[in-house]
């Protein structure tokens, strides 16, 4: 059935540009959840399986992120309630308040944030990027770039702190003038 | 403790907090809603700043590759496939941290559904353990060059590339010339692959196990001791005494006898009820309403059911089920729920409260679970807002036996006290599923 075939093909297009145009603030909303990248990219992994499968259950493209992030935090429970055997992690009573806070922060809210950093970032030296980008690659990173501009980690863990407190004001200003 | 909130943010965020940390920040947090949206736009923050930094290494390294790794194979391939990409991307992340040794790889994975505590995702690397495949078609492919294309319910355990434990499914092998002698063990014997296409069904509840080789030639070790080889189109049965050539070269398997069954739907004698009685606003004539919150009872509803066995002989009755199709409402939130919720199927008594009508019935007016009797309980997952229930206790069986009216009623009712969701079954008017059945199995055609 040629109709039914267009439908299936265009909801599967439109899944990836959807799930492409909201990956980063399904991420961040993951992220303020969960305790560890790891654990986010894991949950975001399951999660986008589910949304594939259900994408039926999708009346708008526009309820793409909210319906999105209520699958997105039904797996977040799932992995913390495993997580609490383990280790410490927020409690139930917190991590629903938050997703619920979260919940709120529309995909323009955060798009904006987004532009604000990458613009302050383009202001940091070569070097200094490379320093605040570091952490998110893999551990050991910091180390190898104390090795190569010969001096000490603990020297480079303070100066990110404060090239961190640099990219925060920086972001703050620019969503004040915006 | 000493530290400032951002500290505590920073530490948190780089994995560098310990645990008496994280419930220092948890305590300030609950008591400063400023802190929390300080913290949200800290996850914001670092999302971000991880992704400029997963895009620059990118660059870096690979200086062609396009910002987005999946949006060339969107752009290149069918949707379907760079959606099962942009899955395989994830979990190939995953496999880089932590996974070294696999075995194999899911080539496919058709609607299925798994439960494993690994990757089952299609391009997902697997290593040795134990697999549930609830639902749908998926091919595992192994590093020996050995595939299995596996249906569900199907549970294997993968002991490593040249061997699997078959514990029940149905499934198809091809085995090249790379994997000869790769191994299939099941609980009536071991399956020993010389170069072939072959097929395994054994079902949870058979006694045996069928097998069809389709070309080639397989070696099969009964559990007795005995040996025996199946070349192209040969067909056999294991079980836990013998093992016996079959005469089905075309694998259709065989249906089994059908039980005398009469099956009853309720014709449209059924109806939800709401504590609030505003039946027009909140009841659907579609779906059975289900729900019990324990803050606001109004919202509170029931659903009632009753089928005709006036023409049925009732001591003819050798076995009852009532067959129940669960359907999501749209009625409030999954994620409020308990993981699980249980119901009650109650009789309703033989007397007048079974007279209710199909429509406009009042809360006051229904038939109470108080003097209702229980005949069975079924949990259901809330993530699983589409399920089939089957319920077929003893009790059920009496109850209907002891019917005096030519009507049997039913009320369920949830048992667990919930949040917002309103759970739903299928009435007969129900576009998609079936309206509930009911099942009676006679001793001989009524």
């Amino acid at each position: 059935m040629p109709d039914n075939q267009d439908k299936s093909t265009l909801m599967e297009a439109d899944f990836m540009r959807l799930l492409l145009q909201h990956e980063n603030a399904l991420r961040a909303f993951a992220r303020s959840l969960l305790p560890d990248w790891g654990a986010v990219d894991d949950v975001l992994q399951d999660a986008s399986v589910i949304m594939w499968q259900k994408l039926g259950q999708l009346e708008d493209e526009n309820g793409f992120l909210p319906w999105g992030k209520v699958i997105v935090r039904f797996h977040c429970y799932r992995f913390l309630e495993q997580k609490k055997r383990k280790g410490a992690v927020f409690s139930n009573e917190l991590v629903a308040i938050l997703a619920d806070e979260a919940e709120q922060i529309s995909e323009a809210e955060h798009s904006k944030r987004r532009h604000a950093l990458e613009s302050c970032l383009g202001k940091l030296s070569s070097p200094e990027r490379e320093l605040v980008l570091a952490p998110y690659l893999h551990h050991g990173r910091i180390k190898e770039l104390a090795e190569r501009g010969g001096t000490s980690a603990n020297a480079l863990y303070k100066k990110l702190a404060r090239l961190r407190q640099r990219l925060r004001i920086c972001v703050s200003k620019r969503l004040a003038h915006s | 403790m000493n530290k400032t909130n951002q500290e505590l943010l920073d530490g948190y965020f780089h994995d560098r907090a310990s645990d008496e940390e994280i419930a220092e920040l948890e305590q300030r947090m609950l008591a400063d809603p400023n802190l929390r949206q300080h913290y949200l736009q800290g996850a914001m923050f670092e999302s971000d700043l991880r992704n400029f930094a997963l895009r620059e290494e990118k660059v870096v390294t690979t200086p062609q590759a396009p910002r987005k790794p999946w949006l060339a194979l969107v752009l290149c391939l069918g949707a379907a496939a760079a959606v099962i990409a942009v899955f395989a991307a994830w979990t190939t992340i995953r496999l880089h941290d932590s996974r070294p040794e696999t075995v194999g790889k899911i080539l496919s994975s058709e609607l299925a559904g798994w439960q494993s505590d690994q990757p089952t995702v299609a391009g997902a690397e697997f290593a040795p353990g134990t697999f549930m495949l609830q639902r749908g078609v998926a091919t595992l492919g192994f590093h020996s060059g050995a595939e299995m294309v596996l249906e569900g319910p199907a549970q294997i355990e993968v002991i490593s590339e040249m061997k699997v434990i078959f514990d029940y499914g149905n499934a198809s092998f091809h085995v090249p010339e790379s994997a000869v002698g790769f191994q299939v063990d099941t609980r009536y014997g071991n399956i020993v692959d010389h170069g072939t296409r072959f097929s395994l069904s054994l079902s949870q509840d058979d006694q045996e196990a069928r097998l069809a080789v389709r070309e080639g030639e397989i070696a099969i070790h009964h559990a007795g001791g005995e040996v025996k080889h199946l070349f192209t189109d040969e067909t056999a049965r294991i079980d836990a005494t013998q093992l016996q050539s079959g005469n089905d070269p075309a694998a259709e398997g065989g249906l089994d006898p059908r039980e005398p069954v009469v099956t009853l739907g309720t014709g449209g004698r059924e109806t939800s009820i709401i504590f609030s009685n505003k039946r027009k606003a909140k009841l659907s004539r579609d779906i059975l309403m289900v729900k019990h919150e324990a803050r606001q009872t109004v919202v509170n509803r029931r659903a009632l059911l009753a089928f005709d066995v006036s023409e049925i002989d009732l001591e003819k009755i050798a076995g009852a089920r009532l067959i129940l199709n669960a359907v999501p409402t749209g009625l409030g939130l999954v994620t409020d729920m308990p993981k699980v919720s249980e119901f009650g199927l109650y009789g309703i008594p033989d007397d007048d409260r079974e007279q209710w009508p199909n429509r406009g019935l009042m809360w006051e007016n229904a038939p109470k679970v108080e003097v209702s009797t229980r005949l069975a309980t079924f949990p259901l997952p809330r993530a699983e807002q589409r399920s089939v229930v089957t319920l077929d206790a003893p009790e059920l069986l009496a109850f209907l036996q002891a019917d005096q009216s030519g009507e049997v009623g039913f009320m369920i009712h949830c048992e667990t006290p919930g949040a917002t969701l309103v759970h739903g079954f299928a009435s007969s008017q129900h576009r998609e599923a079936a309206g509930p059945v009911l099942e009676l199995v006679m001793r001989e055609k009524n």
